[in-house]
């Protein structure tokens, strides 16, 4: 057997050949064992070779390479920063007006919208993977939050904890947040820190 | 654009991390080209087209950098030995004995070829990437990808020997 006819083989086992060819190699295969005992060692290889390599695809990244990412992200807050903290005096300033004119119904709206916020942050934290950004409107057109798991890590006492990134929109009033939760039951979190980005 | 960009990176890097043991055939020297290849993509993003396949950018960076290490004499030493590592990881994840006997011997006759016959042989047998893409790839015409596959596959057949091939057949089967 030529090399020619070993790229073709080899082509049809890969998938590279179109309908007619592919008809055209199986014809071959059906009356020439050796075509047929080499395509059988070619897709054995290929199998081979897949599976051997496997195992590396499904391994936890090394941090040292998390870090890479992470640090670019660190690098992205620090540019926005002084935009966060100018956005973030803002809405306090609003808070605190808006704080002094809320009646106790609208207190009590606000608190339910926070707990329902404090689940959803719970619920990401239990079920997102890093890096991944969940998103979830709490009063629809008027409260959603994102949050972002950033790092999972264990404590000394075994304790699960994460850091997150937070956006919270409560009625176009944007507030960026970053914490420590620490698992405390299923699908509970508390939080260790957090604070205004 | 940014944050898609790191997620996209993120869900990409087990895939590069395979690529890269594969071809250098060591654990920590596969980690360090992953690592140095998206730190040269998140420095240079602006760079990037639309429509750049990130994968196909972050593999070609990736076979470049380490080409650039084989230059160097320290790392050309290096050599087989180091290939063991990546089989003696690898295989520890396998299902059985025999399926981990099969693997190493695979992961060692990959360290016998070349470092060219082994390129093509992970991007198109490992990770599954067409001739088109693996052409683009190693910028070459998609005839010498067809070649240097037949030489590299008959490379390893010759290096596993035609009994073994059988026998990982069938301890993979």
């Amino acid at each position: 057997m030529n090399d020619e006819k070993r790229g073709w083989l080899g082509a049809y086992v890969d998938g590279e050949l179109g309908a007619q060819e592919s008809q055209a190699v199986r014809n071959v295969l059906d009356t020439d064992h050796e075509t047929r005992s080499y395509v059988e060692k070619i897709r054995g290889l290929n199998e081979a070779l897949s599976s051997a390599y496997a195992p590396i695809a499904s391994e936890q990244i090394p941090l040292s390479i998390h870090g890479v990412v992470h640090r670019y992200r660190k690098s992205l807050v620090q540019r926005v920063l002084p935009f966060a903290l100018a956005a973030s005096l803002a809405v306090i300033a609003v808070l605190l007006i808006r704080q002094v004119a809320l009646d106790d119904q609208m207190q009590d709206q606000l608190a339910k919208i926070q707990a329902q916020m404090a689940l959803l942050r719970a619920q990401t934290l239990e079920n997102v993977p890093s890096g991944t950004v969940a998103s979830w409107s709490v009063v629809p057109g008027k409260a959603r939050i994102e949050v972002m798991p950033v790092r999972t890590y264990r404590t000394a006492d075994s304790r699960f904890c994460r850091e997150y990134e937070e956006r919270v929109d409560e009625g176009g009033i944007v507030e960026v947040r970053r914490g420590i939760a620490c698992r405390s039951g299923k699908a509970e979190w508390a939080d260790l820190r957090s604070g205004m980005m | 654009m940014r944050t898609d960009l790191t997620q996209q990176l993120i869900e990409l890097i087990p895939r590069m991390r395979r690529f890269a043991c594969g071809l250098s055939g060591e654990r920590d020297r596969g980690d360090e080209l992953v690592q140095a290849a998206c730190e040269r993509l998140l420095k240079h993003q602006h760079r990037l087209q639309p429509d750049t396949r990130l994968d196909s950018w972050l593999y070609r960076v990736i076979r470049n950098l380490h080409l650039d290490s084989l230059r160097s004499a320290s790392v050309q030493d290096r050599g087989v030995e180091q290939m063991r590592q990546v089989a003696d990881v690898s295989a520890r994840n396998a299902d059985s004995l025999e399926g981990e006997m099969a693997l190493h011997e695979i992961q060692r006759g990959m360290a016998a070829l070349s470092e060219e016959h082994r390129t093509v042989l992970m991007l198109v047998c490992v990770e599954g990437l067409s001739y088109r893409e693996t052409a683009d790839i190693l910028q070459v015409p998609m005839g010498t990808v067809t070649s240097r596959l037949v030489r590299a596959r008959k490379a390893l057949i010759e290096q596993l020997g035609e009994d073994s091939v059988k026998l990982e057949l069938e301890a993979l089967g």
